[in-house]
């Protein structure tokens, strides 16, 4: 039981605060594991392994994920030793990072790996701005739960690749422009000689219709 | 508005929000779409997650073959260093990471060393430091060591201390003021924010025009949490950026990023978290690094306020 002992002031010009300093511990910050989902609790054990110092969890995290993280590396610095030096940085960081109740650890690698590489390519380009254009530090919500998440990373591949390769030519330029290399709707507008609007308007449609061609993967929306 | 957006319309307003283009109008209309349909907040999970599936659509290229061994070398010779640099973060190689809890790293265990007598000079001296604020606000601490000592395996769950009424009443008045702040931010016929925009790059660009500093952004990253925008805010001498989300259920927090200023109107924090409640208001959860003091603010219990102050990162 958490020992606790508050203080209730008289009630006057700054009314009744109750004050509590809380000694935080580093234990303390320890997510349960997901027990809905064996393939993510045993990411989830594996981190936990990691934080507790056993390197060859983080051997095992490296097998099933750095093609992941390298390859889009990779699509988005165009550059074999950035990409590797990007991917060290990743699972260097890893055990402290990651936090399995935001979301699977995949999506969380992938969010990583895009948001470190886009700093990357500002701070080459001097196009320097505190974040990526999307607000992708934040980890996209893929639940444990969702078929994506229950495929393999050969079949991920295939179906989101067949997915974007499904999209008409334009909505599927504008969103790679967008996300591989950080630029702005404005930039792209500017690089295709396309009026903004325009480019908004094929990034949104191109968005809804990637969402519907990855139907069968993505967590359905609950009722009204 | 004139006439009910269509089904259609909105979803293009959720991939506008999600892919970070809304004009301020539509950003307008999108937040009381989302006030009005609590369905939207999962519509835009979704599509946040679709477009996290662009990660996939690259084609798969091997890292070279020596990289897995550099990178255990790498994480061994960390581990096997001090303690203090066992932390990824703390190591000199990654010190530029940023996806760090603020309140983390070596300082939130300060106090609990008095408990466990570790002899570690760095850990002492913020103790030291910290009491001597602590004593300088006059808090009442008589007994705190003893009840550490006396009981030093209950640590782990969590401690708290007293305060007295001075504590309050003398130095700390930008608490009352962020908690009005906070309470005025939710009454505004015009909403919460002055930037309505879901993406921290372009609500610091528009609130920070004049500025090419980067800075370390305060993000909550809390699941079914919705960046509705920012606000520039400032309390006394002390100046700062409150973010302001929407969590499902509806609920609003406001998540304050300030200076650190020396005898600012708010606590010096380096080893803990604070948490304070008023009836019939919200509940605040501060804490702070070595640049900033955070505070989450919202009508939330403590432990929802915990959990959420756990899930905001350092970003930029």
């Amino acid at each position: 039981m958490e020992q606790s002992a508050k203080l209730q002031a008289e009630p006057g010009e700054h009314g009744d605060w109750q004050l509590m300093i809380r000694l935080m511990t580093m234990g303390l910050d320890q997510p349960p594991t997901n027990p809905s989902s064996s393939m993510h609790s045993s990411d989830a054990e594996l981190i936990q392994a990691l934080k507790g110092g056993r390197l060859n969890a983080l051997g095992e995290l490296y097998d099933r994920y750095a093609r992941l993280v390298y390859s889009l590396a990779l699509r988005i610095l165009a550059n074999p030793n950035d990409a590797e030096d990007l991917t060290q940085e990743v699972f260097i960081t890893l055990g402290n990072a990651y936090n399995p109740s935001r979301g699977s650890l995949s999506s969380f690698l992938a969010t990583l790996t895009r948001s470190r590489a886009i700093d990357r390519l500002r701070t080459r380009s001097n196009r320097h701005k505190i974040l990526a254009h999307w607000q992708k530090t934040i980890a996209p919500e893929v639940f444990a739960s969702t078929p994506f998440e229950q495929a393999s990373m050969v079949e991920r591949r295939e179906k989101v690749q067949q997915a974007l390769a499904d999209l008409p030519e334009k909505y599927r330029q504008v969103l790679e422009l967008s996300y591989y290399e950080g630029r702005s709707h404005s930039e792209i507008a500017k690089c295709l000689g396309t009026p903004l609007g325009t480019v908004k308007t094929w990034a949104r449609k191109g968005l809804l219709q990637l969402r519907q061609n990855l139907q069968d993967f993505i967590k359905e929306l609950p009722n009204d | 508005m004139t006439e009910p957006l269509t089904p259609k319309q909105i979803s293009e307003l959720a991939a506008g929000y999600v892919l970070g283009d809304l004009t301020p109008e539509e950003a307008e209309i999108f937040q009381q779409q989302q006030l009005n349909h609590p369905r939207l907040t999962a519509e835009v999970a979704q599509l946040q997650e679709t477009l996290g599936l662009m990660a996939y659509g690259v084609a798969e290229t091997p890292p070279p073959l020596n990289l897995r061994s550099s990178i255990l070398a790498t994480a061994a010779a960390n581990f096997n260093s001090s303690p203090e640099s066992r932390s990824p973060i703390q190591s000199s190689r990654f010190r530029k990471f940023r996806l760090s809890k603020p309140w983390m790293a070596g300082s939130a265990v300060a106090l609990l060393v008095i408990a466990l007598g570790l002899d570690n000079n760095r850990l002492r001296q913020q103790s030291q430091i910290l009491q001597s604020q602590l004593t300088q606000q006059e808090i009442a601490i008589t007994g705190l060591q003893q009840r550490l000592a006396n009981d030093a395996a209950s640590v782990a769950e969590g401690v708290t201390i007293t305060s007295s009424k001075t504590f309050l009443a003398s130095n700390w008045q930008g608490i009352e003021q962020l908690a009005q702040d906070h309470i005025r931010s939710l009454s505004r016929p015009q909403g919460p924010v002055e930037v309505a925009s879901s993406h921290p790059a372009e609500i610091v660009e528009r609130l920070q025009k004049d500025s090419s500093e980067t800075l370390s952004l305060a993000l909550l990253t809390q699941e079914n949490s919705t960046l509705l925008g920012g606000s520039p805010c400032q309390f006394g001498q002390t100046k700062g950026l409150r973010l302001t989300y929407q969590i499902n259920p509806a609920q609003t927090i406001s998540l304050y990023q300030l200076e650190r200023i020396e005898n600012a109107s708010f606590p010096q924090l380096d080893a803990t978290q604070l948490y304070m409640t008023q009836s019939n208001g919200p509940g605040m959860i501060f804490w702070a690094d070595e640049s900033f003091l955070y505070a989450i603010v919202a009508e939330l219990p403590a432990e929802q306020l915990k959990q959420l102050a756990e899930q905001v990162v350092l970003s930029g």
